[in-house]
């Protein structure tokens, strides 16, 4: 049997494999140097000061000019609700019932679209502010093989709403944003695959992965484990195994937070699977039985579409804010996520995510300020 | 620090990570130029941070996942445009139990390779591997224990060191 110790010597005698440094760093030297200059003042991303520590060595690659950015605006009634109007869990029980109810999932393909928001802050000093990074993620699958093709697409940049746009144009108006490290806000893991580089206002293309890193025939992923189209038919209809194995990858201690914020976070990507109807039912059984979980009665979610809102607040001790010199301020925070469900087919329409109380002196925050969110379509 | 002098003192040990990384020579001199060429553009950035080489190496793991995506022109591993050596057995020292663990290491995919030399070649926590790799923690213990069962290797409950306790996810 080998040891974790076998993996790490192994390993080790990879580093023969290594390039001359002096090697490297020549060729660098050589693909880097400045061809002609570019039009740095139409980038966005390079403050005057910026460009002039860049170009002392390496001339800095312009982001191509994109269309001026358009606002995300928040569909009238969608604007969520601190509280709630009662307990969740008749909420959830009705779900299950009606859940239980429904016809089995057909057909030979299984397709999913989600697009997802993420609010980052851009800009220095007052003229900080917001904007929402989108991206679309598609899923088809075999229902017979498990074969997965995906397809992943920015969707371009919008300002986070319409009082941002005062500090964008003192900012000087750009259509591109570096993402990184300065930007993020509130998580350890805010890096996104866009993460290195400008994000735009231009939408990015359509681009194929036919199933990643997972083990082919084996699309579904729940807490640590991969499933197969049978295995994922086979599930248990039991609410205390679902729990379970949704919690298969919960670790405390690597900051997965609370339990029940974790189970209220991971379960709507399952209700967003090909389930069976009875354990779509028993997933929503296993929601009705977290504490904190509220009714929101009928909303309107962030993509204007109707549907029953339930909510949970999880107060944190420390959130995380990378500040403009790039430090990270750890201050309490409270955050709500929720979750809208469409009652009659009980498939989950999206998940948002809002400070109730944001972290002290933010103030491109605002009480009730949404800063990422996942709409799920068919 | 400037981009020179990072380059000067830190060059090394990120050739020495790259070919782990990768586990072949040509591969780890592509993946650090490019990631040399596109932090040298972004030096007022980098520089000021209080590890720049934390940042860099994340790149360095972003370039080596993205690779194959953007590099179309790539030789197929196997096709004989290359010489590939991680599949050359290490003679000299005659281990051929340790080249059987590499050549199945080689056969991962990569972000399981790339978690696995985060945390045994680099020695990083759960929650550093996730910020490195752009992912929870959890998919990190997920990608960790498929690696490990796949390469059969025994594991002793042994508790990474965790992060700090931040609020729930953003939602990716």
């Amino acid at each position: 049997m080998r040891t974790e110790n076998d993996v790490r010597d192994a390993l080790t005698t990879l580093e023969r494999h290594a390039p001359d440094p002096d090697a490297v760093l020549r060729a660098v030297r050589e693909r880097s140097a400045p061809r002609r200059r570019t039009r740095w003042w139409a980038s966005g991303l390079a403050t005057a000061g910026a460009v002039g520590a860049a170009a002392a060595v390496f001339v800095a690659t312009a982001a191509p000019a994109g269309p001026a950015p358009g606002v995300f605006r928040m569909p009238d009634g969608a604007a969520g609700s601190a509280t709630g109007t009662g307990p969740g869990r008749n909420v959830l029980l009705t779900a299950a019932t009606t859940a239980a109810h429904a016809s089995p999932v057909s057909g030979k393909y299984w397709r999913t679209s989600t697009v997802t928001g993420n609010f980052r802050r851009v800009g220095s000093g007052d003229d900080t502010y917001l904007i929402v990074q989108r991206t679309r993620d598609e899923m088809r699958t075999s229902r017979s093989t498990g074969q997965m093709t995906g397809y992943h697409q920015s969707l371009g940049t919008q300002l986070g709403s319409a009082r941002d746009r005062a500090a964008w144009r003192h900012d000087g108006s750009p259509t591109s944003w570096e993402i990184g490290l300065a930007t993020e806000i509130s998580s350890p893991d805010g890096y996104f695959d866009e993460a290195d580089g400008p994000v735009g206002t231009t939408p990015g293309k359509r681009t194929a992965d036919f199933g990643g890193d997972s083990t082919p025939g084996k699309p579904y992923m729940i807490g640590a484990r991969e499933l197969s189209p049978e295995q994922l038919r086979d599930l248990p209809a039991d609410p205390a195994q679902l729990r379970k194995l949704i919690l298969s990858a919960y670790d405390a201690k690597a900051g997965d937070g609370p339990v029940d914020a974790y189970l209220f976070s991971h379960t709507p990507d399952v209700l967003a699977m090909p389930v069976p109807p009875a354990v779509r039912s028993a997933l929503y059984k296993m929601l009705a039985d977290l504490d904190g979980v509220h009714a929101q009665g009928r909303v309107t979610d962030v993509a204007g579409r109707k549907g029953l809102a339930i909510s949970l607040n999880t107060h944190y001790q420390q959130c995380a804010d990378r500040g403009a010199d790039q430090t990270s301020t750890l201050r309490p925070c409270t955050v709500q996520q929720r979750l809208v469900i469409d009652p009659e087919t009980t498939r989950p329409l999206s998940r948002e995510l809002r400070y109730v109380d944001p972290p002290a002196g933010e103030p491109w925050h605002s009480p009730g300020g949404l800063f990422s969110y996942a709409i799920y379509q068919d | 620090m400037t981009f020179e002098e990072f380059a000067v003192a830190r060059l090394p040990g990120l050739v020495r990570f790259a070919a782990v990384l990768t586990g072949e020579r040509a591969l780890a001199d592509d993946v650090v130029q490019e990631t040399l060429i596109r932090a040298s553009a972004r030096w007022d950035k980098i520089g000021g941070l209080d590890r720049p080489e934390q940042y860099v190496r994340k790149m360095v793991v972003n370039e080596f996942l993205s690779w194959r995506r953007r590099s179309w022109r790539q030789v197929p591993a196997g096709s004989g445009g290359d010489v590939d050596d991680r599949r050359s057995p290490d003679h000299a020292t005659g281990h051929a139990e340790r080249d059987a663990l590499l050549t199945e290491i080689a056969k991962l995919p990569r972000r399981q390779r790339a978690v696995l030399v985060l945390r045994y070649y680099e020695g990083l926590s759960d929650a550093e591997i996730a910020e490195a790799v752009g992912c929870k923690p959890g998919t990190v213990r997920g990608y960790a224990s498929r690696a490990l069962a796949a390469l059969r290797v025994e594991l002793r409950p042994e508790p990474h060191e965790g992060g700090n306790l931040t609020i729930g996810e953003v939602i990716r």
